[in-house]
């Protein structure tokens, strides 16, 4: 016999309590998920309606110049990742991290320069020589507007002091509580519509000072969205690498009773026959 | 008086639909200047600036809500305003 009585109590003991432990951090990230997944779905309204804005503007805004619009040669190319502060979330980082590097890894005459949203990505990153431009660390899975327009007003000003000549986001889409998939963005390609349909907004005070304070906004609410997804995306991966920790747990601990009552089995069987056989020996 | 003209007015805001429904008018703080919507407005697009928005329902019960910098949007009296916080929500029939 491998182990004891004894030894499978305490590891089943243990199990139970590892369980426990999986099964409350389950039911943590089911309503974190439950919470993230509506202001992520109530965030989407905006979003919307700011690309309605954006393409009502370049309709009415050609020959308006703006650096934005400008199309220049690409130098260094930053790319943001998004991944999570705390870990025990399945792949959900890893699968983020490999987008990353399977960019990293394809040979380009440009720099590249990361933008790090996210411990899990920072931590990986870190002992790299792959160079960092900023770096957020404090966001904790609660996406908060004020902190992310200053993500986005640093990454915009990354670019227009040339920094940075391009910006491509990698975050992790939410498709639904069971899948999740990490996807690659261009970010900041705003495209200006050169001929078509011209459409005559009036525009106040001008077209200049909208697209200005627009665009800035305008880029600050996708990098919301896509935060706000990721961040639901991470709940949901969580929760699914807790459901089958205490699935796993559950099944280790059915596996280690079978184990302790055929061990106790084993001993009375063992005590039964030694006793038959002492009395045999007797009469005999 | 075509008081019964109304157009479709959402508000939003990052965090949710703040309003969604009919509007006989409204003034809003824009970057030129305050300036009044009514029903078949012309095309436009305007900046907001942080101050008083005053709202008319078809009801006539005026409204005022306090907003941050945002934007309007005008096509076919469908009428977005964006903006990234509302500050105060006041409710009254004086003024």
């Amino acid at each position: 016999m491998a182990e004891t009585l004894r030894e499978l109590k305490t590891r089943i003991r243990s199990a139970q309590k590892t369980q426990q432990i999986t099964r409350t951090m389950q039911m943590v990230a089911a309503s974190r998920l439950k919470k993230s997944e509506m202001i992520f779905r109530q965030s989407k309204p905006y979003n919307e309606r700011m690309e309605l804005i954006l393409s009502h503007l370049m309709e009415s805004s050609q020959g308006v110049s703006h650096p934005f619009f400008e199309s220049r040669e690409v130098k260094t190319i930053g790319l943001v990742l998004v991944t999570s502060d705390r870990g025990l979330c399945g792949g959900y980082n890893a699968a983020a991290i490999a987008k990353a590097e399977a960019f990293l890894r394809t040979p380009r005459t440009q720099a590249v320069q990361l933008i790090l949203i996210g411990k899990k990505g920072y931590d990986y990153f870190k002992k790299r020589d792959i160079p960092i431009l900023l770096k957020f660390l404090d966001l904790g899975g609660r996406p908060d507007y004020p902190k992310i327009s200053d993500i986005t007003d640093q990454l915009i000003e990354a670019y227009l002091s040339g920094v940075l000549d391009e910006v491509n986001v990698i975050y992790t889409q939410f498709v639904s509580a069971l899948s999740n998939k990490p996807v690659f963005k261009k970010f900041l390609n705003l495209q200006q519509k050169k001929e078509g349909l011209q459409s005559d907004f009036i525009l106040e005070p001008d077209a200049e000072a909208i697209i200005d304070q627009f665009l800035s906004r305008q880029i600050t609410s996708r990098m919301y969205s896509a935060l706000l997804e990721s961040f639901t995306a991470e709940n949901s991966s969580r929760m699914v690498a807790m459901k089958s920790a205490t699935d796993s747990a559950e099944e280790m601990i059915e596996h280690l009773s079978l184990k302790g009552n055929k061990a106790r089995q084993a001993a009375i069987t063992n005590e039964i026959l030694e006793i038959v056989t002492a009395g045999e020996a007797i009469k005999g | 008086m075509m008081t019964d003209l109304t157009f479709h007015l959402i508000v939003v805001t990052p965090e949710k639909i703040f309003f969604d429904g009919q509007m006989r008018s409204l003034v809003a703080p824009g970057g030129a200047g305050s300036f009044g919507v009514l029903a078949n407005h012309a095309p436009l697009i305007s900046t907001l600036l942080p101050g008083r928005l005053v709202l008319t329902p078809p009801d006539g019960k005026k409204q005022f809500l306090t907003i941050g910098s945002g934007f309007l949007d005008i096509l076919n009296n469908e009428v977005t305003l964006v903006t990234e916080t509302i500050i105060q929500e006041s409710s009254s029939e004086s003024s």
